[in-house]
């Protein structure tokens, strides 16, 4: 178990603003295919990534995880294919199911819970394949 | 108004330069004793002077990240449509980020101060109240200060507190910037890296939650046009104040590589200066320098 540097945790900050900014282009590609309520849902979900990415800047010097390099590695692989195709996603369930799993996995980070942040990711890895 | 600017910055530096040449001229048995030319003193003392004047234009960034979180619990509220009697912002963390950023703009702010009276030879003017408080290791909302930061910091302190009380006046100008080059380029580097990649991407986090907040207004089929042409009217607004404000910071940021370059270039060439060589090696960083500082005096 580490620290993350500052520059790790920059690189980890700019991934949860990526893929924030590709939750919201779901909310309003989809816009018009959400009920209100799922709408509301996953604005707030995005909002809840985009503090979770400026709260990782925030707290970037207490945060730990268990072989920094590689865990990173994996959710940057895992939110690119997600950025790269999420807001045209037909099944909004999914869009939506993906957006609490990238919320879960930021929770797990800002509580330095190794164990967490590697469930959340093996989790978010299945939400999208799904 | 950009060339009118741009000519006003040049005049207002080489006023600056016409001045210090003539202070110069009137200390010269002072200079005697530093064992550099006065072209090279000329050079160092135009390249300091104009670098403390660019790092002191932070004054006029007009943001910090206590500014970034209140505008954030501001958008915060915009989205719920959340409105108390106060608007409740907890800010301090944020607040103690821009003290150690001031911090590390008012050594380095110093520092070259301090090597512009000591190329004319007037270093005794220079006062040390500024550079009282030390700096601590710890982490202050997203900045993260390290041993060899503090380290540092104390090396580029004690320096310049050695030349006020006379000890580089009995030696080369060249000792002087040999012994501060490690130590200040740690400070421009992290300094830089706050800029950059703490407080400009909370920025980006800032754009998109203004998205965020506003694009809903757009996209609900019960808001009238005029509620949506007030929206969209507000948010390109306050996006064009944004951007504006990260390109400020670019700039400033830019200008401060450019400094470290110029006393990298000062510190590599240190044993071989040559009066040419230094002239025309400042002179492209001083370029550099004043193009980018004129960059973000017209982005304001």
């Amino acid at each position: 178990m580490a620290n993350l540097s500052s520059t790790q945790a920059s690189a980890l900050a700019q991934i949860f603003l990526d893929v924030g900014k590709s939750v919201g282009d779901f909310l309003f590609q989809n816009w018009n295919e959400m009920t209100d309520e799922e709408r509301e849902y996953v604005s707030s979900r995005q909002w809840e990534i985009l503090k979770q990415g400026e709260d990782i800047l925030a707290f970037s010097t207490v945060l730990v995880m268990d072989e920094v390099d590689h865990a990173l590695s994996e959710i940057d692989n895992i939110t690119a294919d997600i950025n790269s195709s999420i807001a045209h996603l037909q099944n909004i369930q999914k869009g939506i199911n993906v957006a609490a799993a990238v919320v879960a996995l930021g929770s797990a980070i800002l509580s330095r819970s190794p164990e967490g942040i590697g469930e959340s990711i093996w989790q978010l890895s299945q939400s999208w394949k799904s | 108004m950009l060339p009118e600017l741009r000519q006003m910055f040049y005049f207002a530096v080489n006023l600056n330069a016409m001045n210090a040449s003539f202070r110069f001229l009137g200390s010269f048995s002072l200079l005697i004793i530093f064992n550099c030319s006065c072209a090279q003193l000329n050079s160092i003392n135009r390249y300091s002077s104009l670098s403390a004047k660019s790092i002191q234009l932070f004054n006029g960034l007009g943001y910090s990240f206590q500014k970034h979180c209140e505008e954030v619990c501001l958008l915060t509220a915009i989205k719920t449509h959340d409105i108390e009697r106060r608007l409740d912002c907890s800010c301090a963390t944020y607040k103690k980020a821009d003290s150690i950023t001031f911090q590390i703009h008012q050594i380095i702010q110093g520092y070259f101060n301090g090597l512009a009276q000591l190329s004319e030879g007037s270093l005794s003017d220079y006062t040390l109240t500024q550079l009282n408080e030390n700096l601590s290791t710890g982490n202050f909302a997203s900045i993260k200060i390290a041993p060899k930061h503090v380290d540092a910091f104390s090396k580029i302190s004690g320096l310049m507190l050695k030349a006020s009380t006379d000890v580089y006046k009995k030696k080369k100008l060249n000792s002087f910037i040999a012994e501060a080059n490690d130590p200040l380029q740690i400070l421009l580097s992290k300094f830089e890296f706050i800029l950059q990649n703490n407080l400009k991407v909370e920025l980006d986090f800032q754009k998109e939650k203004l998205y965020s907040a506003f694009k809903p207004i757009i996209l609900k089929a019960d808001n009238t046009n005029f509620d949506k042409t007030q929206a969209s009217y507000f948010y390109y607004k306050k996006l064009d104040e944004i951007n504006r404000q990260q390109n400020r910071i670019s700039a400033y940021a830019r200008c401060l590589h450019q400094i470290a370059s110029g006393h990298q270039w000062l510190f590599n060439h240190r044993h071989e200066l040559k009066e040419k060589d230094v002239r025309r090696a400042l002179m492209r960083y001083n370029q550099n320098i004043q193009d980018f500082s004129v960059d973000f005096i017209t982005l304001n």
